[in-house]
């Protein structure tokens, strides 16, 4: 062990790494934004947090990388499950981790309902606009016109807007961050994990795929953080783009945020009282 | 003991609270729904969660996340759902997750006739799930039993760590009849083994032994996945040591397990008897009635639907010539009792499905003179 | 990661920069974000058989390089 590590690598599993994502995967930024605002909070015991993932690169960053208790389940199925052990145990904080494909397409309809429900979970969608692990199919969130293993004439379909959608729910905190927008990201987790600690807060990431995105665009991973750095902007400055400007930006921001009680809040409530 | 009048399904769920059981989620399906409809009524007076989720798809996940945080969970559903469960059921296999699938069967496949007593997801029951996975099926034929035997479903989830479905049809889930509710003190309850220091979480040195369970928050930081795992939980989807050592004593835990939870009714002397019937659920109802007064009749009652022993089912048979079994399927069970007898053995099947029409005694009898 | 080879590039005045080249997969993204574009990738590692960042110039310690290694491979650290 050296002197010197990395503050990371403190919540990790050291026995498993280096990890299995790509070079160049931004998973590993996310985590460092994550771990830091852990070490803001003053957090340096995962005991009481649980980890939920689906299938696909980002959700392995839990399981087995991050040491701490986690679950990692069914292709979509990570919400439901998250639910169920926060309804179960509501001392503990629960966090899911997926990404784009896991959550919001196979796992959409979960998402959508927990969002209604302001269920008591963070959930981080780490968006990098295919299906990574299975090479780089299209997702839901894949660029009209792209060319993809599945999309060789280019993308036929409009892609979703993840954190707009659940925008327009009853959901406590819904925000999206580029990768490379990593303090406002960090700061974002520290919100939901620190001051606003009930309800529905998701936060979306936009990172796209280095192996099945950003290499096909002939660049490297550094050379797109860059980029992204310029072409994501707030989402009030995006509003007042004309409609053709908007498409080389990608608006970043908090879409909604409030602490208002959560569905746990809500149903103890009305079973008050109840108990013999 | 308290006497009461009720359906099968208002009995599952008076027993499944006096099992323990405190979280449940589902999706509403016919005729499975008043399960549903009493859990919402009685687990918040036990300091229970309930919760009904967006499709059967959230249910089977959100019951698996609750077994995980500590508390006994349970769901029930019909044949639509219980397709749609099957992906999940199997996660639970392969993490070993404690948790109790109520099945009411309907006709089927499809929609089928939603409100009609169907026994034909026996096979499904047993075989649902893709790749290698075993666990327990049990069957009760009344409200009594689906009370008291769903409270040995649960303690059977706990001691083998393994989901257990739960087959019933429509004819006992809406039948009303008299069950006796046991009070507290008369239960005999089996709770989960909890670690101690650092035992392998997902592994054991003796197959039939299931590993201990943590409840999750307390500091053991659990790998539990639906990948291949070794003993610790961690994930290798690569070696062929690591994945058939898994498989292979997941099979052993049921198997290895049998006597203990090989459940069956025998009513006549399988010495003496040429002729017998084999079935489960409520057929035996009607096969009861089809057997008073007849001396030369063996009837076996099945409960535990799987693991099936094979061995005791071919030693009670091995007296007689005819087997009749009736099933509210075109045929599931029958082969499970061709395969135990020898070939000169006549098997009979009594076979109709649809419309809510049972087989009626009358119908096993003359079978029987065949 | 059994053991730790460490590459103390210690060119700076102010910081050292510490890279483990086990954690380390030549993505070159460390290089690329330096905003004083003193880290060069270089070389082929024997171990892992990735290129390594070298320092070739002074770290200003804005640990950008830190906050965005995906292998949290890079340890920006403030000199005594």
């Amino acid at each position: 062990m050296t002197k010197h590590e990395h503050p990371s690598l403190k919540y990790m599993r050291r026995e498993v790494l280096p990890t299995a994502f790509c070079p160049g995967c931004y998973n590993g930024i996310v985590m460092n934004a994550l771990f830091q605002a852990f070490e803001e909070l003053g957090i340096y015991d995962l005991r009481k947090y649980v980890f939920v993932s689906g299938i696909g690169c980002s959700s392995w960053i839990p399981s087995p990388y991050i040491k701490a208790d986690s679950l990692h389940t069914l292709h979509g199925r990570a919400i439901p499950v998250a639910t169920g052990v926060k309804l179960a145990n509501p001392e503990l904080e629960v966090i899911v981790i997926g990404g784009d494909g896991d959550l919001a397409s196979i796992g959409g309809n979960h998402l959508l309902h927990a969002a209604r429900r302001n269920m008591d979970l963070v959930v981080i969608m780490i968006n990098n606009l295919v299906y990574g692990m299975t090479r780089g199919q299209a997702a839901p969130t894949t660029p009209k016109g792209m060319v993809t293993p599945t999309t060789p004439y280019g993308n036929p379909e409009e892609p979703m807007d993840v954190a707009r959608l659940i925008a327009n729910t009853n959901a406590n905190y819904v925000a999206r961050w580029c990768v490379s927008q990593y303090l406002l990201l960090k700061n974002s987790f520290k919100k939901v994990l620190g001051e606003i600690k009930r309800g529905f807060r998701f936060i979306e990431v936009y990172a796209p795929c280095t192996t099945f995105v950003i290499r096909r665009e002939n660049k490297t991973p550094g050379q797109k953080l860059k980029e992204l750095m310029n072409t994501c902007i707030g989402l009030e400055k995006w509003e007042k783009l004309p409609a053709e400007e908007r498409t080389k930006y990608i608006p970043t921001g908090v879409f909604r945020e409030e602490d208002k009680p959560g569905f746990i809040d809500n149903y103890k409530q009305l079973i008050t009282g109840l108990k013999r | 003991m308290k006497r009461m009048f009720l359906s099968g399904n208002e009995a599952v769920a008076y027993g499944a609270v006096d099992a323990g059981c405190r979280f449940y989620a589902g999706y509403p399906i016919t005729p499975s729904s008043e399960i549903m409809h009493m859990m919402a009524k009685l687990l918040p007076e036990v300091g229970g969660v309930f919760i009904q989720a967006e499709d059967e798809l959230a249910a089977i996940n959100m019951i698996i996340g609750a077994s995980w945080a500590g508390l006994k969970s349970m769901t029930a559903t019909s044949g639509p759902g219980f397709s749609l469960m099957q992906e999940g059921i199997g996660y639970a296999v392969m993490t070993e997750t404690p948790l109790v699938i109520v099945d009411v069967m309907r006709a089927g496949p499809a929609t089928g006739q939603a409100t009609k007593a169907a026994q034909g997801d026996l096979m499904q029951a047993r075989w649902g799930r893709h790749g290698d996975q075993y666990l327990v099926v049990l069957a009760p034929e009344s409200p009594q039993e689906a009370y008291d035997l769903i409270i040995e479903a649960f303690n059977i989830s706990e001691s083998l760590r393994t989901p257990v479905v739960f087959l019933m049809d429509e004819f006992i889930g809406h039948g009303r009849e008299v069950v006796f509710r046991k009070d507290p003190g008369e239960i005999k309850l089996v709770e989960r083994r909890r670690p101690s220091d650092h035992e392998p979480l997902f592994g054991s040195d003796d197959p039939r032994i299931p590993p201990p369970m943590p409840r999750l928050g307390e500091g053991y930081y659990v790998l539990v996945t639906g990948s291949t795992h070794n003993e610790y939980g961690y994930r290798d989807v690569h070696s062929f040591e690591t994945h058939y050592k898994l498989v292979k004593r997941l099979k052993e835990k049921i198997w290895g397990n049998i006597d203990k939870v090989f459940k069956y009714e025998v009513i006549g002397d399988p010495g003496r008897a040429e002729k017998a019937i084999v079935c489960f659920g409520s057929t035996c109802r009607s096969a009861k009635e089809a057997v008073t007064g007849m001396d030369n009749v063996l009837l076996i009652r099945l409960i535990t639907l799987w693991p099936l022993n094979y061995d005791l089912l071919r030693e009670l048979l091995f007296n007689v010539r005819l087997v009749v079994v009736p099933e509210l399927s075109l045929g599931q069970l029958i082969y499970d009792v061709r395969q135990v007898v020898d070939s000169g053995v006549k098997v009979v099947g009594v076979n109709k499905v649809g419309g809510g029409v049972p087989i009626y005694p009358s119908e096993i009898k003359k079978a029987l003179e065949v | 990661m059994n053991h730790v080879e460490v590459i103390d590039c210690s060119m700076s005045k102010a910081f050292t920069v510490v890279v483990n080249s086990l954690l380390c997969k030549g993505c070159g993204i460390c290089s690329e974000i330096c905003p004083r574009k003193v880290l060069v990738m270089d070389g082929v590692n024997p171990a892992t058989g990735y290129p390594n960042p070298r320092l070739v110039g002074d770290c200003i310690g804005c640990k950008l390089c830190m906050w965005f290694c995906p292998d949290q491979a890079i340890v920006v650290v403030e000199k005594r």
